[in-house]
């Protein structure tokens, strides 16, 4: 989705190339949905709040529509066998789906000992106990500050990788 | 209508919404828990919405928030937790990212998300363990149980052999072929109502 609007945004030369670069980086730094954050940073740049809504209800409605829709019709038949084994095939596969995800992310962020002590922490936290997940991002953040206190050696290796990349 | 429950419902997205970092399967670990905690669906409900949400196309998060907001509280709950989503983000554009940017190479900033990505990792690897329990359990006749009088622990004996194929057919496919993962999950409901049907 994230190249459709780059695409269509650069056409319509709403952006300079070189700001949808930044605003792609920034969309998926901050939390939410990566396409609702740039519709959001697209319609604000060129008209405000108003342009803000005016795109973000264009990136909702039509998945609204549609999910909507098929929320409705599965309602009556999701009972069917033929659907309940369409339905475990698709999870099966989406397993598969996640791990990619999670591998490709953990290329970027588990770049040391300490990160991958973090994942591990935080998978087995989330097996084990009912700790809330928003609880462990929390920690996760106050973790990264209070290394950066303890190891601030650390941090400027870490800071020239980035810088090199 | 019942009012409360859409203000709850209103609020429980804002909060997912607000703590999503890291893509559409964090949400599966954040809202999981929200689900189990406020006993809104089942687990098989629960299960039908994320199939439903990454086979339609758009943001998954909008996808989800929508299905989970009609199952809840019919059409009017679709709405309310679908606006939710965006909210927390347009005040983010508006009020902070302004700030983000300015601060882009700080080391603090870059820090803090040094230590949330590594916790998303996490929550993603755990959004797979959740997903992967209800098909890999899946009572029909590819239990292992079903085939061999084997003494294996019972997590392993209940496996079920047709969805381990399915799931691991999807990732040669997407990691040898780079088939778009749309079509994968399309091969792979076919596979199911191929195999499941078969009595063996």
């Amino acid at each position: 989705m994230i190249p459709l609007i780059e695409k269509e945004v650069v056409n319509n030369k709403w952006i300079e190339k070189e700001e949808i670069v930044d605003i792609v980086a920034i969309s998926q730094s901050i939390p939410g949905a990566v396409a609702v954050n740039m519709s959001l940073f697209v319609g604000y740049k060129i008209a405000k709040k108003k342009g803000a809504i005016v795109a973000v209800l264009g990136c909702i409605i039509p998945s609204f529509i549609i999910v909507l829709s098929i929320a409705i019709l599965l309602s009556n038949f999701q009972e069917e066998l033929v659907v309940q084994h369409a339905f475990t095939g698709i999870l099966s596969s989406v397993v598969a789906l996640i791990i990619i995800s999670a591998i490709k992310i953990a290329k970027i962020a588990v770049v040391d000992l300490i990160t991958l002590l973090i994942t591990v922490v935080t998978v087995v936290l989330l097996l084990l106990t009912t700790i809330h997940p928003v609880l462990l991002i929390i920690s996760g953040a106050l973790t990264g500050l209070l290394i950066y206190y303890i190891y601030p050696k650390k941090i400027r290796n870490l800071l020239q990788k980035d810088g090199e990349k | 209508m019942n009012l409360q429950l859409l203000v709850n419902l209103f609020f429980t997205f804002a909060k997912i919404a607000l703590f999503n970092f890291g893509g559409g399967f964090v949400m599966i670990s954040l809202i999981g828990r929200e689900i189990i905690e406020s006993v809104w669906l089942t687990q098989g409900e629960f299960n039908n919405i994320i199939a439903v949400s990454q086979m339609t196309p758009g943001a998954v998060a909008i996808n989800t928030a929508t299905y989970v907001g009609y199952k809840i509280s019919g059409f009017y709950g679709a709405i309310v937790a679908t606006l939710a989503i965006p909210i927390p983000s347009f005040l983010i554009v508006i009020f902070i990212s302004p700030i983000l940017v300015k601060y882009k190479e700080h080391p603090l900033n870059k820090m803090i998300f040094y230590g949330i990505r590594a916790v998303v990792v996490g929550l993603i690897i755990n959004a797979a363990i959740i997903v992967a329990n209800t098909p890999f359990y899946a009572k029909n006749s590819f239990q292992i149980i079903k085939f061999f009088n084997l003494r294996l622990p019972s997590f392993l004996n209940s496996l079920n052999m047709g969805s381990i194929a399915i799931f691991l057919t999807s990732l040669f496919l997407l990691l040898k072929f780079k088939l778009n993962p749309i079509l994968v999950i399309m091969i792979s409901a076919v596979l199911g109502i191929i195999i499941f049907n078969l009595n063996v």
